[in-house]
C-alpha cells in the first residue's frame, strides 16, 4: 500500500521535470533569434531589376529572408548572403517555400544590372530590390534597418562604405517579421530549425 | 631514420620566420568595386605588425577591420596602426574580422584565378603571396 504514493510522487515529479524541460527548450529556441512581439506591419515600395514594383503585399503566401546590404561591401554582405544560402541548403525541399531577398541600401551605385549579377553569383533564387534613395530609406525604416554612409577616408576618390544593420529578417507567410537573425549569432542549422515550422508543406 | 626525422622536425621548429599562408579571396562580378583578401599570418620569434598591403589588381589597398555595435550596425574601418602579431603567434585575417580590402578593382576576381598581393610588415621584409579566389560565399580557405 505504501507503493502507490511513491508511484504517484514519481509520476508527478516526472511530469514537472518534463514540463520544465519543454519550457527550457522553448526558451532556448526563442533565444537563438530575437522574437519581436507585435512588430508593426512592414510597409515599403521597391522595385525589381525589371522595373516591376515589389511591396509588402508581394510577401504574402511565402516565407521571405530579407537582407539589406550593398554590392561594394567586401566582407559583411558576402558573409551574410553566404549564410542565407547555407540556411536554404539546410532547409532541403522546404527551401522552395522560402524566398531570399537582397535590398540595396546603395541605389546610387547599385544599378539593376549590377544587383542582378551580384545576387545571381550567390544564388539564382535571390530577388534583388532597389528604389530611389527615399524609397530605400523608407523600406529600411520600416524594417528598423539603420544605414549611414561613411565619411570617405579612403585614398580612392569618391569611394565610400556604408555602416549598416547586419540582420536577416524572417518574414512569415502573413508578411510579418517573426525573427531577426544574423550569421554572427545563429548557425545555419539552428536558423533552418527556426524557419522550418513556419514554411508550410512543399507543393 | 628516426634521427633524420627528428632533425627535420627540429629545423622546422627553429626556422622561426614570419610566414603567410592560406591566402584567399572571394570572386566578384563585373562592376563590383571592392574585394577582400584573407590570410593566416604567423609571426616568427619576434613580434611583428601587418602595416599595409598592395596589389596591382586594385587602385587602393587597405587593411580593414570589422566592428559591430550592440545595435547590430556593422562598420568596416581602415586599421591605422596595423595588425599586431605576437612573437610565435598566429593572426587570421577572416570574415567578420580583419581583411585586406581591395578598393577600385581593375578587373573582377575570378574563381580559380589567383591574385598577387604583397603584405608589408613593420619588421619582416614584404611578402608577396598568391591569393586563391574562391566562391563569393566562401567563409574560409578550405571552404570549397
Amino acid at each position: 500500500m505504501m507503493r502507490r504514493p511513491v508511484f504517484i510522487t514519481g509520476v508527478v515529479t516526472a511530469a514537472i521535470l518534463l514540463s520544465v524541460t519543454i519550457a527550457a527548450v522553448r526558451l532556448e529556441a526563442r533565444h537563438q533569434g530575437t522574437v519581436i512581439p507585435a512588430a508593426p506591419p512592414i510597409r515599403f515600395t521597391l522595385h525589381r531589376s525589371d522595373g516591376s514594383t515589389f511591396s509588402e503585399t508581394n510577401l504574402l503566401g511565402r516565407v521571405h529572408l530579407i537582407y539589406f546590404g550593398f554590392t561594394t561591401c567586401p566582407d559583411v554582405c558576402p558573409t551574410e548572403l553566404g549564410w542565407m544560402i547555407r540556411v536554404l541548403r539546410r532547409l532541403g525541399p522546404l527551401a522552395s517555400q522560402v524566398q531570399p531577398v537582397f535590398v540595396t541600401i546603395d541605389p546610387e551605385r547599385d544599378t539593376p544590372a549590377k544587383l542582378d549579377a551580384y545576387t545571381a553569383a550567390f544564388d539564382a533564387r535571390f530577388i534583388a530590390l532597389s528604389g530611389s534613395l527615399a524609397e530605400v530609406t523608407a523600406a529600411a525604416d520600416s524594417f528598423g534597418v539603420v544605414f549611414r554612409k561613411q565619411t570617405p577616408v579612403s585614398k580612392q576618390p569618391g569611394f565610400y562604405l556604408i555602416d549598416h544593420t547586419m540582420v536577416t529578417f524572417v518574414v512569415d507567410r502573413d508578411g510579418r517579421i517573426v525573427q531577426r537573425l544574423s550569421s554572427r549569432d545563429v548557425d545555419p542549422e539552428s536558423a533552418a530549425a527556426l524557419i522550418r515550422p513556419i514554411t508550410g508543406s512543399p507543393p | 631514420m628516426s634521427r633524420l626525422l627528428l632533425l627535420i622536425l627540429a629545423s622546422c621548429a627553429w626556422s622561426a620566420e614570419l610566414s603567410v599562408s592560406k591566402t584567399w579571396s572571394r570572386a566578384t562580378v563585373a562592376g563590383q568595386e571592392a574585394g577582400a583578401v584573407f590570410a593566416t599570418i604567423t609571426a616568427g620569434s619576434t613580434a611583428d605588425r601587418l602595416q599595409s598591403a598592395s596589389s596591382a589588381i586594385a587602385a587602393v589597398v587597405e587593411v580593414h577591420e570589422h566592428a559591430a555595435g550592440a545595435d547590430g550596425v556593422v562598420q568596416m574601418r581602415a586599421v591605422i596602426d596595423g595588425v599586431a602579431i605576437g612573437a610565435g603567434s598566429t593572426v587570421e585575417l577572416k570574415p567578420r574580422s580583419y581583411h585586406i580590402m581591395l578598393i577600385g578593382l581593375k578587373q573582377p576576381l575570378v574563381k580559380g584565378t589567383p591574385l598577387t598581393v604583397t603584405l608589408m610588415f613593420s619588421q619582416h621584409a614584404p611578402i608577396t603571396v598568391q591569393a586563391e579566389v574562391l566562391d563569393p560565399w566562401a567563409m574560409a580557405f578550405d571552404d570549397r
